[in-house]
């Protein structure tokens, strides 16, 4: 079958599925988009600050999706028509206390190790290059390769880009169920008509877990909220580096430093708006904004950067991010039932890995080689835990 | 007869309705930005006082013009 003539839908009009139809496009598919809202950054793609935090990844394969993914922006960004504003900022995690320290030290040799340019900072030096730290910091880490992007024209840009070269996007457009015959994608119901389907990816996010129960698959994949508060823009630059608390990373490793909260982003972005996110909360599908969880965040950033003053809040949002139970995204066809591709579950690292998935979802149906091990995303491979 | 004010947007003269928003009166004279950050300009979006994008100094204050009734000899600074 020619590549032009294969029937690929791809749920989910987000930064992944954007990412992966024009990743397909460039390969010479024309796989057809199907959106649930009328937005496309309507789910966790515009529910986030935009960093692109190496820090944050776990070492190992994590940590090199990332990487690549940083350096396919940066190849990206000349080929597409609308600013996606990336920017290697560098960016600083702050470490609170001894533990902490403890915790992103081991971590940060074994980043290294992966082969990430992060560096240990010490108290005076995380003070010299954020002035409005609290005095009891007790350290960072820096990294000079991340990044800040801006996920809404990131988004737009992708659709430009396939739409202009003939691919369909479908907004307002609802799939209602998947008809599936002997272990094989057949067809997808939508609200705007049935689409016959040779292939059907699943990069519906949050909503991955509803969609793949359509081919009878349970998976693991539950909606985690996020709340973000966003300031007045500030013409001058107010913060020269993206900062993250050490606690997000420290709490994945010590569930006693995850009860004290869950640290924060805070970032200024290209508009001079400050972004302080964010709370991470097991809330259903609601994804309301409230007044507790623009509190939690704002006492975290008091404590914190003191320095910061007094901003305006202008605005808070909140949305649904993806969340796997061992922090990895569900990328690849499932075993069971023959082109049902999985492509979500990136939690609130769908920002900074979008661009590598993209490109390796299209490399696999296009029958190339993946660089990297496969396994370790196999959307089957909660399957036996009574999920 | 409709009553006419000279309002002073940016140190130039401008006739504006009495009564109407400062922010229609803005973008009758095709003035669309009132601030420029990083290069990019920006300007009212919601209109409801929500954005915080037509923000603008009358006189020594910051105010919305959205939200800002035009006056008689106001005078209006939209990029500072």
């Amino acid at each position: 079958m020619s590549k032009i003539n294969k029937k690929i839908i791809i749920i989910g009009g987000g930064l992944i599925g954007s990412s992966i139809a024009w990743h397909l496009c460039k390969l010479g598919y024309k796989p057809k988009i199907i959106e649930k809202e009328y937005l496309l950054d309507a789910g966790a793609s515009g529910a986030c600050e935009g960093l692109m935090l190496l820090q944050s990844k776990k070492p190992g394969l994590h940590l090199n999706m990332a990487m690549k993914s940083i350096e396919i922006y940066k190849e990206i960004e000349k080929e597409l028509e609308i600013d996606i504003e990336f920017k290697r900022t560098g960016g600083i995690v702050l470490i609170h206390s001894k533990r902490e320290m403890e915790i992103l030290k081991d971590y940060v040799v074994k980043q290294k190790k992966s082969g990430a340019d992060i560096e240990m900072l010490t108290s005076q030096e995380v003070k010299s290059m954020v002035p409005q730290v609290a005095d009891d910091i007790q350290g960072g880490s820096f990294s000079k390769s991340d990044a800040i992007i801006n996920p809404l024209t990131l988004t737009h840009a992708w659709q430009e880009g396939c739409v202009k070269n003939g691919i369909e996007l479908l907004q307002n457009t609802e799939v209602l169920d998947i008809l599936h015959e002997n272990g094989k994608v057949k067809k997808v119901i939508t609200s705007k008509g049935d689409f016959e389907a040779d292939l059907v990816i699943n990069a519906a996010g949050p909503y991955g877990a509803i969609i793949a129960k359509m081919v009878g698959l349970d998976t693991p994949l539950k909606p985690r909220k996020g709340e973000i508060m966003v300031t007045r823009a500030k013409k001058n630059p107010v913060l020269k580096y993206p900062l993250l608390s050490a606690t997000y990373i420290a709490a994945k490793y010590d569930p006693e430093i995850a009860k004290s909260g869950t640290g924060f982003a805070i970032d200024q972005v290209h508009n001079g708006n400050i972004l302080i996110g964010s709370t991470r909360e097991f809330v259903d599908f609601n994804a309301e904004s409230t007044i507790k969880g623009m509190s939690t965040i704002a006492k975290s950033i008091n404590k914190t950067l003191p320095g910061l003053g007094d901003f305006e809040v202008i605005r808070s949002f909140a949305g649904l991010r993806p969340y796997t139970p061992d922090g990895l995204p569900f990328l690849g066809e499932h075993p069971n039932v023959s082109g049902f591709f999985f492509a979500c579950g990136h939690e609130g690292d769908g920002v900074t890995l979008a661009a590598i998935t993209g490109q390796m979802v299209a490399d696999i149906i296009d029958g190339k080689d993946v660089e990297y091990d496969m396994k370790n995303f196999n959307p089957a491979r909660f399957d036996n835990e009574g999920n | 007869m409709k009553i006419k004010y000279i309002i002073e947007i940016d140190n130039k003269k401008f006739t504006v309705n009495k009564g109407e928003l400062l922010l229609f009166s803005l973008l009758e004279n095709n003035i669309f930005a009132q601030g420029e950050i990083k290069s990019r300009k920006r300007g009212g979006y919601c209109g409801m006082g929500v954005c915080q994008e037509c923000l603008v100094k009358i006189g020594n204050s910051e105010k919305l013009a959205c939200q800002t009734i035009v006056e008689k000899d106001m005078e209006v600074t939209t990029n500072d």
